[in-house]
């Protein structure tokens, strides 16, 4: 943990000592102009711009490294502007003071004085205080976007892996289920079983190929749902009970692939299955503007409930996720519940709720 | 204009039968006395020159210290300008001044509050020849009566 850790600080030490060498340095050069008055720089001038620079570097640094950090950016705005203004004041005495006393003691053989006055000194401070604030507040901005967008980046590709699993969850429990029908077909050595073949080899050919896609036009996926419905009448000899509606409007309407299959294929397992006698299985779709709804109707009964909740437990969650990750706040998913009735509507809109 | 006046001298200077008139204005740095000398109108000195030439002169201040020796005797040395011209020339001063006229002199342009922390810095200064000076008095009192 420390070892990973450690490139982030030395680069970020590595940008602080670049931000200030610059800084300073423009610093300088800029107040030696204006302390030279117009002239040629004279070593004088040099000791007195550097000397002028140390008392503005502290408050400047103290600022930069403490107060922003500390009371700015954590919203202690109050705080921030008193102590702000009191480094101000304090710092511009102690440059008076300095120049006045101190400096003596380091170049003995000048006659320094403190040449401004206080109120030029307060300005010359805020300046450089209020300057190198909105400077430091520029730079973090655009790092805080550019780490933004990485982190963006970054849960993308979470987004990415989540969806691709979730698919790779539906995919085993609907093959299980398709070979189950097959395997039910050749147990009574029906002709229909190479026709279930081929119509499951289209269906996993649209599962592994075109489900990787992001979206697919609306046209794809009502095939493989007929595709499915028709797979599973040979094994359910109810076709005259499932009905299948469609009304779409504009057939290129883009959706997400596999998005309604694990509903139709839990209302095979859990409605028909469930009661022989009144079994039914209504499928709706229809699309009309920017709106998409699908309702699947099916009879069920207490068993299937006590089972999964009456709905695959895993199908349900998995449609929730994968809703809120590719529809966000741009869907309804409503399951609703009479005595023998079990209705799944969904509906998807182009425009945020 | 008198109020601000009323602690000052007029110093009155004869030389090679010449005479000049002066103000002097005291004032203490860390407890040294020293005096502000203004010329004031000389009108046999003014006569001596026509317009156009006094209107390129200037009057400065020069700046002179004070130092009653006893009693009887005072002391009145001013500043040296080879002094300040030396510090200039090393830059070891950094003061607002300008060179002026042929003799290029060195006129100190610096505001007041400037001058009076230079002489503060000068005083304290360990430059043994610091008060050193072509120009400096030593006066007794004299007798009114004689």
């Amino acid at each position: 943990m420390k070892n990973s850790n450690s490139p982030l600080i030395i680069s970020h030490n590595h940008k602080a000592l670049i931000f200030n060498s610059v800084l300073w340095f423009c610093s300088f050069i800029i107040l030696l102009f204006i302390f030279s008055e117009d002239s040629i720089p004279k070593k004088i001038d040099y000791i007195y711009t550097g000397s002028f620079l140390v008392t503005i570097i502290i408050p400047v640094l103290l600022n930069l490294y403490f107060l922003i950090p500390k009371f700015l950016k954590r919203e202690k705005y109050f705080l921030f502007v008193v102590a702000f203004i009191t480094t101000i004041i304090i710092f511009t005495q102690l440059n008076i003071w300095f120049f006045d006393y101190f400096i003596d003691y380091f170049f003995p053989d000048y006659f320094f004085i403190s040449y401004h006055s206080r109120t030029k000194l307060i300005t010359i401070f805020s300046v450089f205080l209020l300057g190198t604030t909105f400077i430091k507040l520029s730079i973090d901005w655009i790092y805080f976007n550019k780490n933004e967008n990485q982190e963006l980046k970054i849960k993308n590709q979470e987004i990415q892996t989540q969806l691709s699993t979730l698919r790779s969850q539906i995919n085993p429990h609907f093959l299980f289920n398709s070979l189950n029908v097959i395997y039910a077909l050749a147990l009574e050595k029906k002709e229909e079983t190479t026709n279930a073949i081929i119509q499951l080899s289209d269906i996993l050919r649209y599962v592994i190929y075109d489900s990787s896609i992001t979206q697919v036009p609306l046209k794809e996926e009502i095939i493989l749902l007929k595709n499915y419905i028709e797979f599973q009448k040979f094994r359910h000899h109810q076709s005259e009970k499932i009905k299948f509606e469609v009304n779409v409007d504009n057939d290129t309407y883009r959706i997400y692939p596999m998005l309604l299959l694990p509903l139709i294929e839990n209302s095979f397992k859990y409605g028909i299955k469930g009661d022989i006698n009144n079994t039914f299985i209504h499928i709706n779709i229809s699309q009309k503007n920017e709106e998409f709804i699908f309702k699947i109707e099916n009879n069920y009964i207490e068993t299937s409930l006590i089972e999964s909740n009456g709905f695959s437990g895993i199908g349900l969650e998995n449609i929730r996720k994968n809703l809120e990750i590719i529809y966000p706040n741009r869907h309804e998913f409503k399951i609703l519940k009479t005595e023998h009735q079990f209705t799944v509507i969904l509906k998807l809109f182009n425009n945020e709720n | 204009m008198f109020n601000a006046y009323k602690n000052g001298y007029v110093v009155y200077f004869e030389k090679d039968s010449t005479k000049s008139s002066f103000l002097a204005m005291p004032f203490k740095i860390n407890n040294q006395l020293f005096l502000d000398f203004t010329p004031i109108e000389d009108k046999e000195s003014d006569d001596s020159k026509n317009d156009l030439y006094k209107l390129h002169l200037i009057e400065t201040h020069t700046l002179a210290k004070f130092d009653a020796l006893n009693d009887n005797e005072i002391s009145i040395k001013w500043l040296s300008s080879k002094k300040l011209e030396q510090l200039l020339n090393e830059q070891r001063i950094k003061i607002e001044h300008e060179k002026v006229g042929f003799a290029e002199t060195v006129l100190l342009t610096a505001s007041s509050e400037e001058l009076v922390k230079f002489i503060k810095k000068y005083m304290d200064s360990k430059d043994e020849d610091k008060w050193k000076t072509d120009v400096e008095f030593n006066l007794k009192k004299v007798n009114e009566k004689q």
